[in-house]
């Protein structure tokens, strides 16, 4: 089985809330894992279903969406954001890709225990499915 | 910008950077003109920066306030001076003459690279006032994670001088024999969003005075209910348990004369209140009262939070709280005497109390001499045109706006930061003006 560190998590990140967020936590110098990619955007919503299947296809083991959740400055940005990631969700069971590599979560500027819980959590789902794939 | 030296010129002098000051320097900047700002907490960001979530929306404070912060450090208009004081402020014909010292942080802004192998170098292990003594910092250490700018101060009273931070920091940037440093700064207009500071814990000896354990202040309650808190929940500090009953004393501040805090202060029953709901969020099996003299739910939307609260489960009971007094445990007993129903005293214990503290105002400017203007019988500054012109002060050319005015919630001090800088933006196209004819 792989090292945790090894599974190629991408990391969604908002402007306004996770990206300090992610930011904070570098500044407290606490690690994680460097199999970690983290996009900056103002808001993940922008992206459309096919780049998070794209992704997926190119070898990305998980994805983590970061959003603002109720902080986020643009109006209807969070309830689009969840129906996409709805819809990206039933897309992955249609690819035979297992929903559970996506997740959608808020984090804060100051979330710093909960943005390494994230990752870590990715990480060990990552860590069953491979398990699970290898007894099939 | 985060200023490392001396501005000898500039439009505006903008006291203070909590929000008030922050929200006043950027509305002023964004005009065009060139605003110093000086605060003498070593980050910007003020109180609210401190604080878990915000009335009535429960948005998270910091997430509002970074961006702020960072805009204010990174506006070519602003020149940022942290970790200063105001000596004195003079009027000087149209202008003003302020006179600022920068206290040192026995650490060359320069060479700093924000790196903390100073912090992981030192020793000595000190009360983190961030957190409200709640936890613990190095003697040489930058205020909290995401403090601006990342610079480190060292305490020099309490630093046994090893010479361990020193020998680690890459840049050499550890200076111990560094001075003050006082300059002169020429301004247009003065804008004091000098802030608030609470009554003390020791303030009432009938609740205490500041030496039960599990007796906190609601700076310390914001502490544990924050992300990024202490402890990493909510835990009372005598011994780390969880508590299942807690209180809320409201008006432990305010309205008694006794402090010399007549006023009401206007924010305790609504960060009660919200503190009361996190808590119920994050300890859902937990007893959670406040007792009050009046619930003054003045803002938009906070009757509606307040009548949430009460759907929640909190449970508000009219009483005064006569006094605090602990068991063996620490456990608080409060002495109460309810307004509704049975009039006899009663004894009720609890695992934690939080008192509702009041506001009162963090500078006095004319105290000291440092600026000759007036303030209030209650101390905060005062407006010659209080109905009108809130902003205004007895010197013209210098405006105020938030906490030091008097008791505000965050909203109310955000337009009213906006307010003075208008004001003064006004005030500098005049004298503009004037000195062109």
């Amino acid at each position: 089985m792989k090292d945790p560190d090894q599974y190629k998590i991408l990391i969604l990140t908002t402007n306004i809330s996770s990206y300090p967020g992610a930011n904070t936590v570098g500044q407290a110098r606490l690690q994680y894992s460097p199999g970690t990619s983290i996009l900056r955007v103002p808001d993940p919503v922008m992206f459309p279903e096919e780049f998070y299947l794209n992704a997926f296809r190119k070898g990305v083991d998980g994805i983590i969406v970061m959003s603002s959740g109720s902080d986020c400055p643009y109006e209807g940005a969070y309830r689009r954001l969840s129906a996409r990631i709805q819809r990206v969700y039933k897309r992955m069971k249609e690819e035979g890709i297992d929903p559970s590599r996506l997740k959608l979560t808020t984090i804060c500027t100051v979330c710093k225990a909960a943005f390494l819980k994230e990752i870590a959590e990715m990480q060990q789902n990552l860590q069953k499915l491979e398990e699970a794939a290898a007894k099939a | 910008m985060i200023a490392n030296h001396p501005v000898e010129r500039a439009d505006a002098l903008v006291v203070g950077a909590g929000i008030a000051g922050l929200q006043a320097a950027l509305d002023l900047a964004d005009q065009g003109f060139q605003v110093v700002i000086v605060e003498r907490q070593p980050s910007i960001g003020g109180h609210m920066i401190n604080l878990s979530k915000v009335f009535p929306t429960l948005d998270c404070a910091s997430c509002i306030t970074t961006p702020r912060m960072a805009s204010t450090a990174h506006h070519p208009n602003i020149q940022v001076f942290t970790y200063s004081e105001v000596d004195s402020i003079r009027p000087v014909g149209d202008r003003f003459q302020a006179t600022i010292t920068r206290k040192p942080r026995y650490i060359d802004e320069d060479k700093c690279i924000g790196c903390k192998r100073c912090e992981e170098a030192c020793t000595v292990y000190l009360p983190d006032e961030y957190d409200h003594s709640l936890g613990a910092k190095k003697a040489v250490s930058i205020p909290f994670t995401n403090a601006i700018p990342q610079y480190p101060v060292l305490d020099m009273d309490e630093c046994f001088l090893c010479g361990g931070c020193a020998r680690a920091c890459p840049t050499d940037a550890i200076d111990y024999l560094q001075k003050p440093e006082t300059f002169q700064l020429e301004v247009g207009a003065v804008i004091l969003a000098t802030g608030y500071d609470m009554t003390p814990m020791d303030a009432k000896s009938q609740y205490g005075g500041g030496k039960l354990p599990n007796v906190i202040s609601p700076w310390q309650a914001e502490r544990l209910l924050a992300p990024h808190g202490p402890y990493g929940g909510v835990l009372r500090p005598s011994d780390g348990k969880i508590p299942d009953s807690i209180a809320f004393v409201q008006c432990a501040g305010s309205r008694d004369a006794s402090l010399g805090v007549p006023y009401c202060s206007r924010v305790c029953c609504m960060y009660a209140i919200k503190q009361a709901m996190l808590l119920s969020g994050s300890l859902p099996i937990a007893d959670i009262t406040i007792y009050y003299m009046d619930i003054r739910a003045f803002g938009k939307g906070y009757e509606q939070f307040y009548q949430s609260a009460k759907a929640m489960g909190i449970e508000f009971v009219k009483a005064k709280v006569g006094r605090i007094r602990e068991d063996e445990e620490h456990n608080p007993i409060l002495r109460i005497e309810r307004q509704e129903g049975d009039s006899a005293p009663e004894e009720v214990r609890h695992d934690l109390v939080i008192l509702s503290l009041g506001m009162v105002p963090a500078w006095i400017p004319d105290r000291d001499g440092i600026v000759p203007l007036q303030t209030g019988s209650d101390r905060f500054l005062l407006s010659p045109k209080p109905r009108i012109s809130p902003t205004l002060t007895t010197l013209p050319g210098v405006f105020a706006c938030g906490a030091a005015t008097g008791p505000k919630d965050i909203v109310d001090t955000i337009v009213e930061a906006g307010a003075a800088a208008m004001q003064a933006a006004a005030h500098l196209q005049r004298t503009l003006a004037g000195a062109a004819k």
